[in-house]
């Protein structure tokens, strides 16, 4: 219906763009504020903020979140009792194993994945690099049982195992028994309550603080540059698969194993070699390294190699400064405290 | 009985026939809320992919410029997909075969969406990179080379690059996507072809000084790349996500379950109208049950009563005959202890007076009292013969035997012994009109008949008063009148006249039984005569005997 209109608005509003891109020489980023300030909120004009503030509540049971944060972290769901989900995902090293590319998922010949952030799952549409799953649950239910994981064997060992030490803690959290449903509903009820609200940048978007110069200016690249295209919404990212390596081959000069085919490896379409699902950047300047290899190990090498990869452009290290300082705003806090405290 | 025991059966079996249509209706009953939730989750199914086409749609025009939407409303959708797979329980195995590949085809519809979907975004997020890089790059190429009179022409192939690109951006015809592709070509380097082999045959404009602006030239050329390639595939891919027939397969799965739908509730309607005219039938033959209980137990009441009254009828039957035996008894014995005792007492002193004194009286004294000794025993006799005459005429012993009898020579008879018995000194007067020719009677009833009423007539007149003995003849019976003109019979006795033992309050000293005429109404009635009575206090008796004869069929 209004699909005719809105091109018509498209076609002013490009030529606009193209109009000052004529007139004058302003830098990426002027380019853009002069875009946003000539253009008024008409349907062209992106009527919502690409990121939203994370929510500072969860609704979530606090009885089942505690359950849950038990189960999380003890070894007894694993099938030698050496490991829990905490042991990869440490909540006080901002959901991961601080500074390692660690992961116990099937290996293959180029190396482990780099375990992403249990922090704010919740606001992910997929998990895992290939995006597997597309629930928790079913994340958690095919972790457990894999041998490569947690190995915790069949449900019926499984079950009463937990149901010796937890039967009680159960009834208590409203659950009627030990069940496979119980024990997932539990811990993936604790792993959504993994929220980081209250971001610097959260603030900002909420008006309750000013962010700096450069901490904006870094905002405006990372819109202008195109990071933006990808990293949106509320987890700024998480929502979206994309081909690692769309302008420039990613992995020039290096060797490709399983581990670098994405979503090939689950669907077997070419055009899924090396896509991934693009990781939320909350928290992101606590979860280094990066990329599912866990090959960059600091931020600013992440951004270059993406802005090169990813969109084409060689970014000056100014550029990159700017954008690194408006991620580090994306670190968020948990039950009162900056995500990854004691590692800064 | 029979009928109220089959009423009952039927009764019985009408109420377990309604137990089990009950049971029946009740499972075939579709589950309301079921198929309210499932109904409801299919139109959701349809309204949901309007739903998502529409984000597409806002995702693709830059309403809004994250996936976060789109994603919830996928989420629903995957929720939705799960919910289908529960069939609700109403829907048959007919149902089930239909609706199971308008699912699968529902499912396979939505996992083609689905992938579409995920690849919009994809290639979305690309071109939306290079749509903000592209005249960013542009710029900065043309900013570089601004003091450079000499790039003019490098700056116009820029001008005219950025143009023809937008172009096809906001406008995806034909036509300018092969003029900026042409144009694209005429700044590309051989050395890094980046667009379709197809388009080589397109002219190759040579602009000067390209090779020493390679870093300013190279981002414009691949994001304009990016831009023309991946319009037209993104614009495919809006297209296809919308033209997914996602909505349509849901409203087909909805169609085959709405039918199924009918159809139960078409099944559970029949039942339930079975149900209801069970229990109108239960009520009816429970009501029949009781109308029969009632109409029996009635009818048995009213039985019982019939019962009880002829019962109590016969009681009172009998105890009026009993009452009658006993005042019969009791009269029969006042009557022997008198009638018999003076015969006897006369028999008695006779002998103990001839054995005192026989011997000494004279012949004379002595015959007179065996005389009045053998009177007395006679009569007893008489009377002994009366009293079991009556008592076989009682017990219906009596028998009619006729015989041809000559009404003359019988009836002379009798008047000769009446004479014979009162003596010549008493007047009758005797006619006989009777037939000569013999008539069918029974002789020795109507001797008892005749007898007792010449008897009586002349027992009760005085000496010197006639009596009068008339026999005729009446059709086909005899005729008997007998007159006296005696004492006659008083009105209070005129109803018991015929009774035995009874006697009129005139009879006085006069000596009897009361048995005479008791034995005359009782030989009379076995013979199915009549007898009728005129009679006048001191004036006289007419008795009227009418006697029928009894012709024997040979």
């Amino acid at each position: 219906m209004g699909l005719g209109a809105m091109s018509a608005a498209r076609v002013l509003g490009i030529a606009t763009v193209a109009a000052v891109g004529l007139a004058c020489t302003p830098t990426p980023t002027e380019l853009e504020q002069e875009r946003r300030s000539r253009l008024p909120d008409s349907a062209f004009a992106t009527s919502e903020d690409p990121i939203e503030p994370i929510p500072t509540r969860t609704g979530a049971d606090p009885r089942k979140v505690a359950l849950g944060r038990a189960l999380f972290s003890d070894p007894i769901l694993s099938g030698n009792g050496s490991t829990s989900c905490a042991s990869c995902h440490v909540l006080s090293e901002a959901g991961i194993v601080a500074g390692e590319a660690r992961s116990t998922h099937p290996r293959d010949d180029t190396g482990p994945y780099n375990v992403p952030t249990v922090f704010n799952v919740a606001f992910n549409a997929r998990f895992n690099w290939t995006g597997r799953f597309a629930t928790l649950e079913d994340h958690l239910r095919a972790l457990l049982l894999n041998p490569e994981v947690m190995d915790a064997g069949t449900w019926e060992e499984l079950l009463p195992r937990v149901r010796r030490k937890y039967e009680r803690r159960f009834v208590e959290a409203g659950y009627p028994s030990v069940s496979e449903a119980t024990l997932i509903d539990a811990i993936v009820t604790f792993q959504r309550s993994l929220v980081t609200p209250n971001a610097r940048f959260d603030r900002h978007l909420r008006s309750e603080e000013v962010l700096s110069e450069e901490e904006l200016e870094g905002y405006e690249a990372f819109k202008s540059v195109g990071c933006i295209s990808c990293h949106q919404g509320i987890n700024v990212g998480g929502n979206v698969f994309q081909r690692f390596g769309v302008m420039e081959d990613a992995f020039e000069g290096r060797t490709v194993g399983r581990r670098d085919m994405g979503r090939f490896l689950l669907t077997g379409r070419p055009s899924d070699v090396h896509v991934f699902r693009v990781p939320s950047l909350r928290n992101v300047a606590v979860t280094a390294p990066y990329f599912h290899d866990g090959s960059a190990r600091t931020l600013e090498d992440a951004i270059t190699r993406m802005a090169a990869v990813q969109l084409g452009y060689v970014l000056p290290g100014p550029q990159v400064a700017r954008i690194a300082a408006f991620l580090r705003t994306l670190t968020g806090e948990y039950e009162g405290v900056s995500v990854g405290e004691s590692r800064r | 009985m029979t009928t109220l025991r089959s009423l009952r059966l039927a009764w019985i079996a009408v109420v377990l026939a309604l137990i089990a249509a009950t049971g029946f209706a009740w499972l075939r009953q579709p589950d309301d809320d079921e198929h309210a939730s499932y109904s409801r989750h299919l139109q959701s199914a349809q309204a949901l992919d309007t739903r998502l086409n529409e984000e597409v749609a806002k995702s693709r025009l830059g309403i809004v410029n994250h996936y976060d939407r789109l994603v919830a409303v996928w989420d629903d959708i995957a929720a939705l997909e799960r919910e289908l797979g529960d069939t609700p329980s109403l829907v048959d195995a007919t149902g089930r075969a239909e609706m199971a590949p308008r699912l699968a085809a529902y499912r396979a519809a939505l996992r083609h969406k689905e992938t579409l979907v995920e690849s919009f975004k994809t290639e979305q997020a690309v071109l939306r990179s290079s749509v903000r890089a592209f005249p960013l790059a542009v710029a900065r190429a043309r900013d570089a080379t601004r003091d450079d009179p000499a790039a003019a022409p490098f700056r116009e192939a820029l001008t005219q690059l950025e143009h023809d690109v937008m172009l096809t951006l906001v406008a995806p015809s034909r036509l300018d996507a092969e003029r900026a592709r042409c144009a694209l070509v005429g700044l590309d380097s051989p050395e890094r072809p980046m667009l379709p082999a197809t388009l080589s045959a397109c002219a190759r404009g040579t602009v000067a000084g390209l090779d020493a602006r390679r870093d300013l030239v190279a981002p414009v050329l691949v994001h304009a790349a990016v831009v023309v390639e991946r319009q037209p595939r993104v614009e495919r891919l809006v297209s296809s996500i919308v033209t997914q027939p996602v909505r349509a397969r849901a409203s087909a799965v909805l169609e085959s379950y709405t039918a199924s739908y009918e159809r139960a509730s078409a099944s559970s309607r029949i039942a339930w109208l079975l149900v209801y005219g069970l229990v109108i039938a239960a009520l009816a033959a429970g009501a029949a049950d009781i109308i029969a209980r009632l109409t029996g137990s009635k009818r048995a009441l009213e039985d019982a009563h019939t019962r009880l009254s002829n019962a109590l009828a016969e009681l009172r039957v009998e105890r009026d005959r009993e009452m009658e035996l006993a005042a019969l008894k009791s009269r029969f014995v006042a009557m022997t202890s008198h009638e018999f005792r003076t015969p006897l007492s006369v028999i008695l002193s006779s002998a103990e007076l001839l054995e005192a004194y026989g011997d000494r009286w004279p012949r004379e004294k002595q015959l007179g009292h065996l005389r009045r000794m053998q009177d007395s025993a006679k009569g007893m006799s008489r009377m002994l013969d009366g009293v079991l005459l009556i008592g076989r005429a009682e017990a219906g012993m009596l028998e009619l035997t006729p015989r041809p009898v000559e009404l003359h020579p019988l009836c002379d008879e009798l008047v000769e012994q009446a004479r014979l018995l009162v003596g010549s000194e008493r007047r009758l007067d005797y006619v006989n009109t009777a037939p000569e020719e013999p008539v069918w009677l029974d002789e020795k009833l109507l001797r008892h008949v005749l007898t007792n009423l010449l008897s009586n007539a002349f027992k009760y007149s005085p000496d010197d008063a006639p009596v009068t003995f008339v026999v005729g003849h009446k059709d086909d019976a005899a005729t008997f009148d007998i007159k006296d003109r005696g004492i006659g019979i008083p009105d209070e006795d005129r109803d018991r006249l015929f009774e035995a033992f009874h006697r009129c309050a005139n009879a006085g000293s006069v000596p009897g039984t009361g048995l005479g005429l008791a034995i005359v109404k009782s030989a009379l009635d076995v013979h199915g005569g009549a007898i009728s009575v005129q009679s006048e206090i001191g004036r006289g008796t007419h008795f009227h005997v009418e006697v029928p004869y009894r012709q024997v069929d040979a």
